[in-house]
């Protein structure tokens, strides 16, 4: 997994997000995408529905705890903005998400003036308030930063107004005062934070100063950094707007005349038009080097927002050679130290997906295991504390008495209770879950889902967001979450004991982890010694 | 702005309570119309609320929300610590948490997990005159939420253990955080009952005897005098079908959850030498009507005042406007409008007002027992100041269009609120009270939403007067004030 931008996921039960903020290096440069500019005549702007993919019938999506949204609309704007447009028949709420994707900007842009940029546009944002009723959210992502704009349905075209406004204006104050929120704000780095860092760049091959931010990174910025950062980034012709809103962005200029009827006229605002036109107009690009290209744009979202190269594998294992190299960061100040293993996952499809993210849930019952999807790939992470704590004695539990000593045990307490966290993992991956169970879990995190999307405010943007990392193209996103929930509740014991054993197995899975101790010298002596020849687990109950 | 207001609905409802005659005709409830044409079948407006009592005396609430496959239920009872026995403080908010410790279907904690097994959020709120267990959870678990809620109040369990363990719940509970002392607000809605700390758990609690706590339970939980509200995906018509089996084995009972007026007030002694400008009682004013006094008795802190509506309360500072917000949705949204309207209003120039006169406004929004509190500070005469403001509000005062605007942004927090089942059914929950007008049996009405909440009165300036008469009445307001010491 490369790029990580939030180290944890927001979704139900996945841990506590955490705040730090995670950049990766870019690998791409924008160069590339004006190398092909060009002058040629304008066209206006063609509003589509989603068609490739059937969106699923009301019952199907609410039989399938996914989002019952009509197939929404998209445009490319004439700046090269991508617009989704989900329409909801008489919501009172505005909800417009701006993606800017990470992935392809320059090195220097990341980490420090990316996050500094993404600041900068929260507080513009925010600045809107005492004109509109809204409020501004900055989402981390995978890849990408999302600014939310939470108002009423009423406002929609002034809040486009707004937007425009905001994109299109200096942004030397307010990179100044983000620059001067963030240094207030940032924390010094923790354990956690230190070994997610290493453990991204390990899976990456990158510099690990890169996938996090610090306090030193922030103050070294210089305002031409932050100005070329902030042109990246607002780039339109690599963003996507999502709009949830009451009305239809312009059914009069759909290429299938049929569907605009009376009923969809109706719910269809002509200012909107008129608003998107005036952001394309005056929210451009300011880096293009020839004029008239900045409708070259690339229509899909997810070529937009996923970095086109896949992370390659690591090729090591943690039990076996090729032994993955055991990093060891030495935290700034006092935490609890701790081990993190992960892996880079492919997750091509919906059943990939489905296994995975049952394989966390019910990793999730005993450990902190985190699973963070990114498109085709996932990235899954397992803490283990060291120290800090009684381990929890073994017990009979028929017998109700600790089980015989093993002559071969570790004498160092800690190390003896990390062998037996490993065993456990192991153990878990190669035991069949019931039916019941996987159902069970299935349930929990399909539902509670759409319970937190709802207690939130019922942002259909916020979905499309999650429904952007499940599909395969653009025409799936629609159903993404749909094809998402069947793939889970479908999911067998003996498919998801094959996918543990191939990706989970500490002992036989295919090679590509990697693995970091975090903690002060004096206290891992032992266990750095202890998995110098990789992991070594318990030896089974005697009969 | 209008998101602030929103964190506020979010943290205390604003809620407006109670029902009000529909305009809506009483119409036959329609059978459940099947799932036609791949879309869930049934009444197609999300506006529409369908309001029936059930032949066991409880009362439904249906209404549809398709935005995600989530659903609210809402069970609300009518009884609150304001009914707790004298001899038994915070009965009732015990009480409360007893109903999660099951009976005979239902396990201890059952009610919970059904809600949060499957990713769903449950939760337990008292209040002064209600008590809500609200549920939210995936559409797929709504037939298991509903059938919980149609077991929670048969013969709950009084096993003493379960007893003292809701009793260690109800003592962890956060204390009530009204700006008015008990005495205060059982004065101002003339309900003695308000006259005690309602979350108290004391020695009489917690030697309350099996069969007595059984009584107790029986008493004041009951589906007569209960309310439950369902917002889901499904027709509110298909919802009330699907509703009325898990309850047909209930016998048949008439509903006695009770409409809770503001009742006597003891009346004061008016001093033949108290000025008209110091507070004297209207002839209007209901709620402090001489004629409605006979039988109240002034709590033991307080003293008769030294005027009509002057009441001097020991440990007071300064005086303490105070309104019993109508128990109606419209009231309770006018005096949202109201307190906001009063908080941004522009101080008049001297000699109006003096230079360092301040007012400030709070608004409790107990669904069923409100508050409107009025603070002026550094005023000479603060009757003065509250009347001159409050004048300003008024039809054709300098401030109606602020007054105005207010109402208008309370009805579009109030509408973006509803937007959510979770929000909807808290505010049908709240609004839910029954009207004396009609007949307590039997019945099946439909409402719109926004006659049901309160926000189509906001849209109507006249309607202030007739929602809540006496909120721009000083003369209408309880003064709270330090007794004058005695010669």
């Amino acid at each position: 997994m490369r790029r990580l931008l939030s180290a944890s996921s927001l979704r139900p039960g996945s841990g506590p997000a955490t705040r730090r903020l995670l950049l990766a290096p870019s690998l791409g440069l924008l160069l590339a995408a004006l190398a092909s500019a060009g002058c040629r005549k304008r066209e206006p702007s063609k509003v589509e529905i989603f068609d490739e993919a059937a969106t699923p019938a009301e019952t199907e999506a609410l039989g399938s705890l996914a989002p019952p949204w009509p197939a929404p609309e998209r445009v490319v704007l004439a700046n090269g903005l991508l617009v989704h447009w989900l329409h909801e028949v008489d919501t009172p709420a505005l909800h417009l998400r701006l993606i800017l994707p990470t992935h392809d900007l320059k090195a220097a842009h990341q980490g420090a003036p990316a996050l500094t940029v993404a600041r900068a546009l929260l507080l513009e944002l925010e600045a809107l308030s005492p004109r509109l009723a809204v409020r501004a959210e900055l989402d981390l992502r995978v890849d990408r930063v999302e600014l939310v704009v939470h108002g009423v349905a009423g406002e929609t075209t002034a809040a486009l107004a707004g937007l425009a406004d905001v994109l299109a204006g200096d942004p030397t104050r307010a990179l100044g005062a983000a620059r001067q929120a963030l240094l207030a704000e940032l924390r010094p780095l923790d354990a956690e934070t230190l070994a997610a860092s290493e453990l991204v760049a390990a899976l990456n091959g990158g510099k690990p100063e890169r996938e996090r931010v610090d306090r030193a990174a922030l103050q070294a910025l210089d305002e031409a950094v932050l100005q070329d950062a902030w042109r990246a980034l607002t780039d339109p012709r690599e963003a996507l707007l999502v709009v949830h809103t009451r009305t239809r962005l312009a059914v009069a200029s759909l290429a299938d005349a049929s569907l605009a009827d009376a009923s969809l006229a109706d719910a269809t605002d002509a200012s909107l038009a008129a608003a998107t036109a005036d952001l394309a107009q005056r929210w451009r690009q300011k880096v293009t080097l020839l004029p008239g290209n900045d409708g070259r744009s690339e229509p899909t979202a997810l070529r937009r927002l996923r970095p086109g190269k896949p992370p390659g594998s690591t090729g090591k294992h943690l039990s076996k050679a090729p032994l993955a190299p055991l990093r060891r960061v030495d935290p700034p100040g006092r935490g609890r130290a701790l081990l993190m293993i992960g892996r880079a996952i492919p997750t091509g499809n919906a059943r990939e997906r489905s296994l995975a993210r049952l394989a966390q849930r019910r990793l999730q019952e005993q450990f902190d295991a985190r699973l963070v999807v990114a498109g085709p790939w996932s990235l899954l992470t397992l803490q283990l504390p060291l120290g800090g704590g009684k381990p929890q004695p073994l017990q009979d539990l028929l017998e109700g008495t600790d089980p015989p000593k093993d002559a071969d045990a570790p004498p160092d307490p800690l190390t003896r209770r990390l062998r037996r966290d490993l065993t456990a993992i192991r153990s878990f991956t190669r035991g069949r879950p019931t039916t019941q169970d996987l159902f069970q879990v299935a349930q929990l995190w399909l539902g509670a889902r759409m319970v937190a999307a709802s207690v939130a405010g019922e942002d259909w943007s916020a979905l499309w967001s999650d429904s952007l990392d499940l599909a395969n193209d653009d025409g799936e996103i629609a159903a993404a979450l749909a094809r998402d929930a069947q793939a889970m509740l479908a999911a067998t014991p003996e498919q998801l004991v094959a996918w543990q054993q191939r990706w989970l197995d500490l002992s036989t899975s295919e090679p590509g982890w990697a693995w970091v101790l975090v903690g002060k010298d004096a206290d891992l002596l032992g266990v750095q010694a202890f998995l110098a020849k990789g992991v070594s687990f318990d030896p089974p109950p005697a009969e | 702005m209008l998101v602030a207001l929103l964190s506020l609905l979010a943290a205390a409802p604003v809620t407006p309570a109670a029902t009000t005659p529909t305009t809506a005709p009483t119409t036959a409830l329609a059978p459940a119309a099947a799932v036609t044409g791949g879309t869930v079948g049934g009444t197609g407006a999300s506006d529409v609320v369908v309001d029936a009592v059930l032949p066991c005396g409880l009362r439904v609430l249906t209404a549809r929300d398709m935005s995600l496959p989530v659903a609210a239920v809402v069970l609300a009872l009518e009884s609150g610590s304001e009914d707790d026995p004298p001899e038994l403080p915070g009965l009732v908010h015990a009480l409360a948490y007893q109903l999660l410790q099951g009976n005979r279907e239902l396990h201890p904690g059952e009610s919970i997990a059904v809600a949060q097994d499957a990713g769903g959020l449950h939760s337990l709120h008292t209040g002064l005159a209600q008590v809500r267990f609200e549920s939210l959870v995936p559409v797929t678990r709504l037939d298991a939420m509903l059938w919980v809620e149609s077991q929670r109040l048969l013969a709950p369990t009084t096993a003493p253990q379960r007893w003292q363990q809701a009793l260690g719940w109800a003592a962890a509970d956060e204390r009530g955080g009204s700006r008015l002392r008990p005495e205060a607000l059982a004065y101002l809605h003339g309900a003695m009952g308000l006259g005690h700390d309602g979350r108290a758990v004391g020695k009489p609690l917690q030697a309350l005897a099996e069969a007595a706590l059984a009584a107790q339970l029986a008493a004041k939980f009951t589906y007569a005098r209960a309310t439950l509200v369902v917002v889901a995906p499904e027709s509110p018509e298909r919802l009330q079908g699907q509703l009325r089996p898990l309850f047909a084995a209930l016998p048949q009972t008439r509903r006695t959850a009770p409409l809770r007026r503001t009742g006597p007030r003891p009346q004061p002694p008016v001093p033949e030498s108290m000025s008209p400008g110091s507070g004297a009682a209207s002839p209007g004013s209901g709620a402090a009507s001489p004629a409605a006094t006979s039988g109240a008795h002034v709590p033991e802190s307080m003293s008769p005042g030294s005027g009509p509506n002057t009441v001097p309360l020991s440990r007071q500072r300064g005086h303490t406007f105070a309104w019993a917000v109508p128990p109606t949705p419209a009231g309770a949204a006018w005096a949202a409008a109201l307190c906001r309207a009063i908080n941004r209003q522009k101080k008049a120039p001297e000699p109006e007002e003096p230079r360092k006169a301040r007012l400030g406004c709070d608004l409790e929004n107990d669904p069923r027992r409100g508050v409107l509190i009025l603070r002026p500070s550094n005023a000479d005469d603060p009757w003065a100041l509250v009347r001159a403001r409050l004048a300003r509000l008024a039809p054709g005062g300098a401030d109606a269009p602020l007054l105005q605007a207010q109402a208008q942004a309370i009805a579009q927090a109030l509408r973006l609120a509803q937007r959510t089942p979770q929000g909807l059914a808290q505010q049908l929950a709240q609004a839910a009270v029954d009207d004396p007008t009609t007949p307590q049996t039997g019945f099946t009405r439909q409402h719109r939403v926004e006659d049901l909440t309160g926000v189509s009165a906001l849209a109507d300036p006249t309607s202030l007067q007739r929602e809540a008469p006496g909120l721009l009445r000083v003369e209408d307001a309880v003064v709270f004030t330090l007794p004058e010491v005695q010669p």
